[in-house]
């Protein structure tokens, strides 16, 4: 019996120090999270170690922090509606295309989904500051007479996630364009379909696993997102994930702040259960 | 009639090509915004950049603040590299070959997990974890979050390059009596070098990029590049910090390079066809 599971399951001793790296180092770490989220704080960052709801009671029933974990999903919301129309054409485009060009396309993913988010977010601050190009060169053709207030708007922080976002979702939708039999792309076109009528009939529902799945992603990031919010937004447009941190490292409050880091993680775990609910299964042709 | 069905292809392809141009530019404006700007002669950031220098490459390089949060950075990235790769490595090795298996799918989905966590969160968690163990703010601390981020990425690209290897070689390799870890080291290793290369370069570039767990990590004498970049620009926009931010910049367009030149780009991904 036991000579017969050692058989089975020989191969995987390899995979061993990176599944106990992650118990010591991801899971242990997140379960010691919750265990302080009970706890009840004292003062000066001391912490009094008895059982207690009372930090997610106080999340749940301060309108404040309501209204964070409401703006926070509508952060979500809007950058899902930019990113996934908007990253849907780049993906199209680097399947359409060969050779030079594709590799050209790849690098220009690949080069701000490595560049670090911090000096992608200074670049928007440049670009969006009040005596940057875009309110300069306004100004120069007469359009305003003051500089517009671009930076710490909600439309910054959403054009900021989205250059965060964006590149991970176009190489996972990528990844599923390249699973569609061109066959049935040249069958529609032999049968008379126009461009249009292909793209809404073959490409679209076979591509949805990928859409899908990369709009979850970017939901998700932009939901529990930092940095973007703390550099391009003010104040009110904090995510919760800055709210967590903000209790931890300033008030240190670890319990409260601990709550809300799991409050979070709880809605995100609850979209990824609906996304497993939804999600068409990715449809392999074989070629 | 055909006339017209191709005129009208092209508008199509015209318009196409423009919102391709339109997602281009919102990518990649921000980051040759920062290069342009880094050669600004006035010391304050405004439009157009006029007086085009290159003193600010050198001047950020006299400032001791930087140069040692970017030793900082490369000696995490380091150690960090070495961390995923060896524990990402193996574990890609043995899960590759039995997709099917329903143990060997669960163990790469809990593999990925760490990406579907909020940075912040794995912050949050590690601070209260090393804070407890007294290693907070060690390089061996930041070194470890950033593996979490660093090893399921090189987990995937490892895992692809490993899904393209042909057993047959492992099998004979045991058929002239080597064990297994003579074949692998002596077998798949050799095979599969220009994947590692690249692995290491994608867990070094992660590494220097990342900063949101540095930020809850770190202490005055292990600050890195990143986390000492987001503290000044919350303050101020000058060409000294873009100077700075082209140089890692720099790295990032290196290994790039480098990986394409070693497995080409288009290997970098999420599973597909690549």
């Amino acid at each position: 019996m036991l000579d017969n599971l050692w058989k089975r399951y020989k191969y995987l001793i390899p995979a061993l120090p990176i599944l106990v790296f992650f118990l010591i180092f991801f899971l242990y770490p997140l379960v010691e999270m919750v265990r302080i989220s009970f706890y009840r704080s004292l003062t000066y960052g001391q912490m009094e170690k008895i059982f207690t709801a009372e930090n997610y009671i106080r999340f749940m029933t301060d309108i404040f922090y309501l209204k964070v974990l409401w703006r926070s999903f509508l952060l979500g919301i809007a950058v899902t509606a930019v990113t996934v129309p908007l990253g849907f054409i780049l993906a199209y485009a680097l399947w359409q295309s060969k050779g030079a060009k594709r590799k050209i396309l790849y690098f220009c993913v690949l080069f701000p989904l490595f560049t670090n988010l911090v000096v992608r977010l200074y670049g928007w601050r440049i670009i969006l500051s009040p005596t940057g190009p875009i309110n300069v060169t306004l100004q120069y053709l007469g359009l305003i007479d003051a500089p517009v207030k671009l930076i710490f708007t909600f439309p910054a922080v959403v054009l900021g996630l989205f250059s965060e976002c964006a590149p991970y979702y176009i190489l996972i939708l990528f990844s599923v364009l390249t699973l569609i039999n061109e066959r049935y792309i040249d069958a529609a076109i032999d049968l008379g379909a126009n461009q249009v009528t292909t793209f809404l009939k073959i490409i679209w529902p076979l591509s949805l696993p990928g859409v899908v799945s990369g709009g979850v992603l970017t939901f998700i990031w932009s939901f529990g997102s930092y940095a973007t919010p703390m550099i391009l937004g003010k104040p009110v447009h904090w995510t919760a994930a800055i709210h967590a941190e903000r209790q931890i490292l300033s008030v240190r409050d670890w319990p409260f702040g601990t709550a809300i880091g799991i409050m979070l993680m709880i809605f995100i775990i609850l979209v990824l259960f609906f996304q497993s609910r939804i999600t068409p299964k990715t449809q392999t042709q074989r070629n | 009639m055909s006339e017209l069905f191709q005129k009208k292809i092209s508008l199509n392809t015209i318009l196409f090509n423009i919102a391709v141009a339109i997602v281009l530019i919102l990518l990649l404006a921000p980051i040759l915004i920062v290069i342009f700007s880094s050669f600004s002669g006035k010391s304050h950031l405004s439009w157009p950049f006029t007086d085009l220098t290159f003193r600010w490459y050198k001047e950020v390089l006299q400032r001791s603040l930087w140069v040692k949060a970017f030793v900082n950075s490369l000696i995490i990235a380091s150690l960090s590299t070495v961390i995923s790769l060896a524990i990402a490595t193996p574990a890609a090795f043995a899960l590759s070959r039995r997709k099917k298996n329903k143990v060997s799918s669960v163990l790469s989905s809990f593999i990925s997990w760490p990406l579907m966590v909020p940075p912040v969160m794995i912050g949050i968690a590690l601070l209260i974890f090393f804070s407890k163990i007294g290693l907070r703010g060690s390089y061996f601390a930041i070194a470890i979050g950033h593996s979490l981020w660093a090893g399921p990425l090189v987990f995937i690209t490892m895992n692809a390059v490993f899904e393209r290897f042909n057993p047959i070689y492992v099998s004979a390799a045991a058929d002239l009596g080597a064990n297994v870890f003579q074949t692998f080291i002596k077998v798949t290793i050799p095979i599969v070098r220009s994947g590692m290369i690249s692995a290491v370069f994608l867990g070094f570039v992660i590494s220097t990029q990342e900063f949101i767990i540095a930020l809850f990590l770190y202490a005055p004498k292990t600050i890195t590049l990143p986390v000492e970049i987001y503290t000044a620009i919350r303050y101020e926009i000058s060409p000294g910090i873009s100077a700075i931010s082209v140089y890692m910049i720099g790295i990032v367009a290196a290994a790039l390079i480098v990986i394409d030149r070693v497995i080409g780009i288009e290997n970098i991904g999420f599973g597909g066809k690549g």
